[in-house]
């Protein structure tokens, strides 16, 4: 039970210091719903350009010799 | 080192003691008088001094030899700053979204085909979604005298901040929101002020040139002029419009003002109203004013060059370079206006404000003015400096002819205040805030926030950077006990919010204390502790 309460005072501190670090603290709670989904799709638009583009990019990097680095330089 | 004081054709060795046995030109004396240091030079090309971009022949300031501290200005970093820009695209973004679904019924201007909008957009879209959002932190009522501690008068709103209702509760709080630097609002002083309240009523329904001159105004001019150690002296009602209605009758359309970018509202109205220019120079920056001033000189068409400072900026809690803005106006024959709002009675070893800090003798400051609003609990404000200013003021500044009189119970309690600054009491009291203003200021250093000033100032502001965390402050202060004030734009830039903290002497140690194991808890909470100094 300590353990819960610990863990729900952490996130909540957190939580309390992200609203202040985007000033979301003081806005209503439909604004405050917006700018979290477009944080949400901001982040899942970043983590799929990372694990699609830059991930492959650097796997195919990885997989070729010098000689194919070269050319695709 | 031999040198031509600008303009005044008399050559002498700054090194060697001048006729009157003063060294460094520390007073200036003519037929036996103390003058205030400035000398009227008929023209300022005066043949054997060329004056080109660098003022003519007198030789730059050399800064080393003068203490220039402009206060303590610590930078953010730069995460700090990002966040702080980002989160108010994100509060603009939401104030359009805003705008554009739910136009609030003030937002709609009807009938107004072909006329200019009444209100600025940018403000008005501003005091909607930004201001509004925080505004349970401004303007908050109190129901008792604002001393060591005040009674808060608690609101509530039921419709996100655009009205207010009140909850029936109150809620004691230790303030440290009011200019009440030696304590003196709601002071024992009353029986001298009831008495004055008695003998002449509460106003004098009259000018001051007509009929609303009292012995008690007379007496209060002499003394203040004999507390400041000048010649002569003027009060008028109200502080605000001591500046206001002073400068236009100083200054006028031939003449340059510098003024600090910090100036008080006050200033800049009056500056305004005076139709002077004004060229703006760096928040408490020497050399900066020494480039503008010499450039001014160089353009030789104006009449008179008049710096223009305040001894403590209310926003930004520093102390003005005073010894080093008198060493430039005398080398190079400026005037200086100083505004000793927040600092007359509560700086310097006798309370006479900054020139008593500084060292200063008060007569190398042109015009000193202050007013009685803060250190002295009353009203009102004061123009002081040699007879001739004095007497051209109650001819040609609008206060003493057009504005009504000083209340005379407020003067008296002028009086009452500072008599008592010369007695034990006063100088007491000026320990206390001394050792209050050092003591809050160390243990905020501890805590690890950005203080802004001087050591010695009473005002301490606090960066918080954001509004949220700005309201969030004010907020968990408020549960605590606590009475501060929030600021934001406009009156500081956009990004730079802040909590400002006002010392008395009227707060005891354990009161101060429990103020700052409050703020300690809030800093934790928050995370303001931006600073990156050594604790």
């Amino acid at each position: 039970m300590e353990f819960v309460k610990k863990i729900q005072q952490f996130i909540s501190y957190w939580y309390v210091r992200y609203l202040l670090a985007t000033e979301l603290y003081m806005v209503d709670t439909w604004e405050k719903v917006v700018m979290h989904i477009v944080f949400g799709i901001m982040f899942t638009l970043f983590w799929y350009f990372n694990y699609s583009i830059i991930m492959s990019g650097i796997a195919q990097l990885r997989s070729s010799t010098a000689h194919d680095v070269e050319q695709i330089l | 080192m031999a040198t031509t004081i600008a303009g005044s054709r008399n050559e002498r060795d700054l090194n060697k003691l001048d006729k009157h046995g003063f060294k460094d030109l520390k007073q200036n004396v003519h037929n036996g008088k103390t003058t205030n240091g400035y000398m009227k030079t008929n023209d300022l090309r005066n043949g054997d001094t060329k004056f080109g971009l660098s003022g003519g022949g007198v030789p730059k300031m050399d800064w080393s030899k003068y203490d220039t501290f402009p206060g303590s200005f610590e930078k953010c970093t730069l995460l700090t700053a990002a966040l702080t820009h980002f989160g108010l695209y994100i509060l603009m973004f939401l104030g359009f979204v805003n705008q554009l679904l739910f136009t609030p019924k003030v937002a709609t201007e009807k009938n107004r085909e072909g006329y200019a909008p009444l209100y600025d957009p940018f403000e008005t879209f501003f005091s909607r979604y930004v201001y509004r959002r925080v505004q349970h932190c401004f303007n908050r009522p109190i129901t008792s005298a604002p001393g060591a501690e005040l009674t808060l008068k608690e609101r509530c709103t039921d419709d996100r901040n655009w009205t207010f209702r009140f909850t029936g509760t109150e809620r004691r709080c230790i303030n440290l929101g009011s200019y009440n630097y030696l304590g003196f609002a709601g002071h024992s002083t009353h029986a001298a002020v009831a008495a004055a309240a008695r003998q002449y009523g509460l106003a004098l329904c009259s000018p001051r040139a007509e009929l609303g001159t009292t012995p008690l105004h007379r007496d209060l001019e002499a003394t203040t002029a004999k507390f400041l150690g000048v010649e002569a002296a003027i009060v008028v009602g109200m502080g605000f419009g001591t500046n206001t209605l002073g400068l236009p009758g100083l200054l006028g359309p031939g003449s340059l003002a510098l003024s600090d970018e910090k100036n008080h509202a006050s200033l800049i109205m009056g500056l305004r109203l005076a139709r002077a220019t004004v060229r703006v120079f760096r928040h408490n920056d020497v050399r900066h004013l020494e480039q503008l001033a010499r450039a001014a000189i160089a353009e030789r068409k104006w009449t008179k060059i008049v710096i223009v400072v305040e001894g403590v900026y209310s926003m930004e809690g520093t102390i003005v370079p005073l010894a080093a803005m008198v060493a430039l106006k005398r080398r190079l024959g400026l005037q200086l206006y100083l505004d000793e709002a927040h600092s007359v009675g509560a700086l310097g070893p006798r309370g006479r404000g900054v020139c008593d800090h500084a060292g200063v003798a008060p007569a190398d400051v042109d015009v000193l003015m202050g007013t009685f609003t803060k250190s002295f609990g009353a009203a009102g404000g004061y123009i002081a400096g040699s007879a001739k200013l004095i007497n051209w003021l109650r001819q040609y500044g609008h206060a003493h002819t057009y504005a009504h009189a000083m209340s005379p119970p407020v003067a008296q309690q002028i009086l009452s205040a500072m008599r008592l600054l010369d007695e034990d009491e006063g100088r007491q009291r000026l320990r206390q805030l001394r050792d209050n203003t050092h003591y809050f200021r160390d243990q905020l250093r501890r805590m690890g926030v950005v203080t802004l000033g001087h050591p010695d100032s009473p005002v301490v502001p606090v960066l918080v950077y954001t509004f949220s965390k700005m309201a969030a402050t004010v907020e968990r202060l408020t549960e605590s006990n606590v009475a501060t004030v929030g600021v934001g734009f406009p009156a500081t830039p956009l990004n730079k919010a802040r909590i400002r903290f006002c010392l008395s002497a009227s707060h005891s140690r354990a009161q101060l204390e429990r103020c700052v194991e409050a703020v300690a808890r809030a800093v934790r909470e928050l995370g303001l502790d931006y600073s990156r100094q050594a604790r």
